[in-house]
């Protein structure tokens, strides 16, 4: 059993070694404390720092005497999130992680990744806990590059999605138009042909196949020249392969039976031509009913003319006073009658002549004759109207003399008595009508002006056409027929020659009629 | 220098009982930097007193005349106001490595009071501190130290110090009052929040 002496002795020595474990310790705390990068601090169950290390300082830039003894709340943002992680480690006491911002004493702010670590004693009561505080700024800011990455990437795809709808949707309507389009020219009641830039044979519809009679498998994609040996089709290219232009209203027959009038336009796209459509419009029934109508006038014509032609030699008859002696009052009426009669007959003629033109029947009997000679029997014959009007006829007969032509004379005759009829007809009295006849290497030029109450100008393009006349004149004279500028204008262009005029309303018109000479002419005279 | 520093200096050498820590260095570089605590050192060499500066270990115990003397000579030289010094005294509990052995007795004020005389032992072999009176209530408290006796300037020290300590478990700046007391046979500190 040792003495107390010795007792004391190895007490003394255990006591020595105890106090060089304790420095030793204390050496070894402070050592780890300044040598760990991580900022750390003790905080205990208040929440109040009770110690940093070395790191914790440099991080916050808080000194041991600023950081000590403060709230741990007061380095961080001041957010809930911070009271709450606060609050949960002091109630669950274990090791918790959370993102925080650190606000450093220069004030700024740092994104920290903070975990804390609950401390206890060994009786395992709570006595506070390990903060520990990684700078996680470089992290952040790869997170929120990737982040901005990831919500580009999201919003490209957004807007590529929004693109390829639009595009679906763009599509879905253009699919739908396309059909439309399609059902439209299938059903369209013309025959439509559309050929591309290439000429070759890009659509067809059934219509079209219906009127030149073939397989659509068989003719598309052809060339337009490779088309001819196919139905119907031989007729139509020859128009479309003579004529260079846009084409308007042609008649033609493909086969017997069907008429139909051809057009051609150019399509072009924003910028380009694409192609040309060729229509073929259906006009079979319109010439069949066109031909019902001449057959018709032409027969209730001819029937009309044998009685007009009794009643006109009844008449002419009691007014040579072959058939008695009639009183003067009687002779006016009758002479009244005989006029009436006189241009019922012409009428019956005019549309006689009207029909003959129609039907192809208007034969012509060219003589070679002198066109002054026929402008010169018609004054002759005008100058009884001329004079009860008191209008004035000015006649500028050609310098030179005019070489002689091979028309069918009655014809010319009639076509230009027609223009004076109109000219004296429609000029008021006192007026005047000037008659010109000149020429030059092509052509010989008749023209008459006169100062009446001229063609408005909306309804001027209908002049030629049967029955038309000018709303200004029907007040003026119900007489006309309007069929006589129709049977003129057939008259000078079945010669080969030219009609057209000038007219103002209130003013006057002139109409000019050109007659080939030269070899136009010539050859045209061959004709007959 | 203080007239009767010397004097003063010699009579509190003489002092008994051990104090740990103490010659706290970081306190003077933080307020007067390297070149008041060579300022110091020479001081303490020049009265012939052999004062670790910065080489003494936390836990180490000393002279507690020693450190008194020390303080002396900080107050000497530097001429330190009350508030410096208490500052002094509240950078010391911030600081102190006792204090942080302490530490898991600083989880409420009940168990931080009922260890206060336990902390005491920790640093000084002379003395008592008591707990007189604790009144939650009225949130205040009373304590008496005795068997002991210490240079005033050196009670102000310790008032910051102990200030310091109950912002530990009351939140900074929730103290009052703190204030240090002489009475005829033992110092009182008195702590309101």
């Amino acid at each position: 059993m040792p003495s107390g002496k010795e007792e004391l002795i190895t007490l003394k020595e255990d006591l020595k070694k105890t106090k060089e474990d304790l420095f030793g310790l204390e050496g070894y705390i402070e050592e780890f404390s300044l040598f760990l990068p991580l900022a750390v601090c003790t905080v205990n169950p208040l929440h109040i720092i009770t110690n940093i290390n070395k790191a914790f300082e440099e991080l916050t830039g808080f000194s041991i005497n600023e950081s000590i003894g403060e709230a741990l709340e007061e380095i961080f943002k001041k957010d809930s999130k911070v009271k709450n992680i606060i609050k949960e480690i002091g109630k669950k006491k274990k090791t918790l992680e959370t993102e925080l911002t650190l606000i450093t004493k220069k004030k700024k702010e740092i994104p920290v990744k903070v975990s804390f670590s609950a401390r206890k004693d060994n009786e395992g009561n709570f006595i506070g806990y390990f903060t520990a505080i990684d700078e996680i700024v470089e992290l952040k800011k790869f997170q929120k590059g990737m982040e901005e990455k990831v919500k580009e990437l999201e919003d490209s795809r957004k807007a590529l999605f929004n693109i390829l709808e639009d595009i679906e949707e763009a599509r879905g309507v253009a699919e739908d138009e396309k059909n439309k389009t399609l059902a439209i020219i299938t059903n369209f009641t013309d025959g439509l042909l559309f050929f591309d830039t290439n000429n070759r044979l890009s659509l067809v519809n059934s219509q079209a196949k219906k009127f030149l009679k073939v397989n659509k498998e068989k003719i598309l994609k052809k060339p337009i020249l490779e088309l001819e040996k196919f139905g119907n089709f031989k007729s139509l290219i020859k128009i479309l392969t003579e004529e260079d232009k846009d084409i308007f209203r042609i008649e033609f027959s493909p086969r017997k039976g069907l008429a139909l009038e051809l057009s051609r336009v150019s399509i072009s796209g924003e910028e380009e031509k694409i192609g040309e459509l060729v229509i073929l419009h259906d006009i079979s029934r319109d010439k069949l009913i066109e031909r019902m109508k001449t057959e018709f006038v032409s027969l209730a014509a001819h029937q009309l003319r044998t009685p007009l032609s009794a009643i006109k030699w009844t008449l002419k008859m009691l007014l040579d006073g072959d058939l008695g002696k009639v009183t003067k009052e009687q002779k006016e009426f009758i002479e009244k009658t005989y006029n009436s009669n006189e241009r019922m007959i012409d009428l019956i003629n005019s549309l006689l002549n009207v029909t003959r033109i129609e039907e192809g029947r208007y034969l012509y009997k060219p003589t070679l004759t002198s066109l002054e000679n026929i402008v010169q029997f018609v004054i002759n014959s005008c100058e009884n109207q001329l004079e009860r009007k008191n209008i004035k006829l000015n006649y500028k007969k050609p310098d030179k003399k005019l070489p002689q032509v091979k028309v069918d004379i009655e014809k010319i005759r009639l076509a230009i008595q027609n223009l004076f009829d109109n000219a004296i007809r429609y000029t008021p009295k006192g007026g005047q009508v000037t008659v010109s006849l000149k020429h030059d290497k092509k052509e010989i030029e008749f023209s008459i002006a006169d100062t009446g109450v001229g063609v408005p100008e909306d309804q001027q393009s209908r002049v030629f056409s049967k029955f038309f006349r000018g709303a200004n004149v029907i007040r003026l004279d119900t007489e006309g027929s309007g069929l006589g500028l129709f049977i003129t204008k057939n008259i000078i262009e079945a010669h080969g020659g030219r009609i057209w005029f000038d007219s103002k309303e209130g003013k006057g018109t002139t109409f000019y009629i050109a007659f080939p000479i030269k070899k136009e002419f010539e050859e045209f005279l061959k004709k007959f | 220098m203080k007239k009767n520093l010397k004097k003063d200096l010699e009579k509190w050498i003489k002092i008994d009982g051990k104090m740990r820590g103490g010659f706290v260095v970081d306190y003077v570089l933080k307020k007067e930097g390297e070149e008041g605590l060579k300022k110091l050192k020479k001081r303490s060499e020049e009265l012939k007193y052999d004062i670790p500066y910065g080489e003494a270990k936390a836990t180490e115990w000393f002279p507690l005349g020693l450190n008194i003397v020390s303080h002396l000579l900080e107050v000497d030289t530097f001429n330190w106001s009350d508030e410096e010094l208490r500052e002094s005294g509240r950078d010391g509990a911030k600081t102190s490595f006792i204090v942080k052995l302490l530490m898991k007795f600083f989880v409420s004020l009940e168990k931080f009071v009922e260890k206060i005389p336990h902390y005491w032992e920790m640093y000084f072999t002379v003395g008592k501190l008591e707990v007189v009176n604790l009144d939650e209530k009225n949130r205040k408290l009373t304590l008496h130290l005795r068997g002991v006796r210490f240079p005033p300037s050196f009670l102000i020290v310790l008032e910051g110090f102990f200030q310091q300590m109950f912002e530990f478990v009351l939140g900074k700046g929730n103290v009052k009052e703190s204030k240090f007391t002489i009475k005829e046979n033992y110092y009182e500190y008195y702590a309101k929040w």
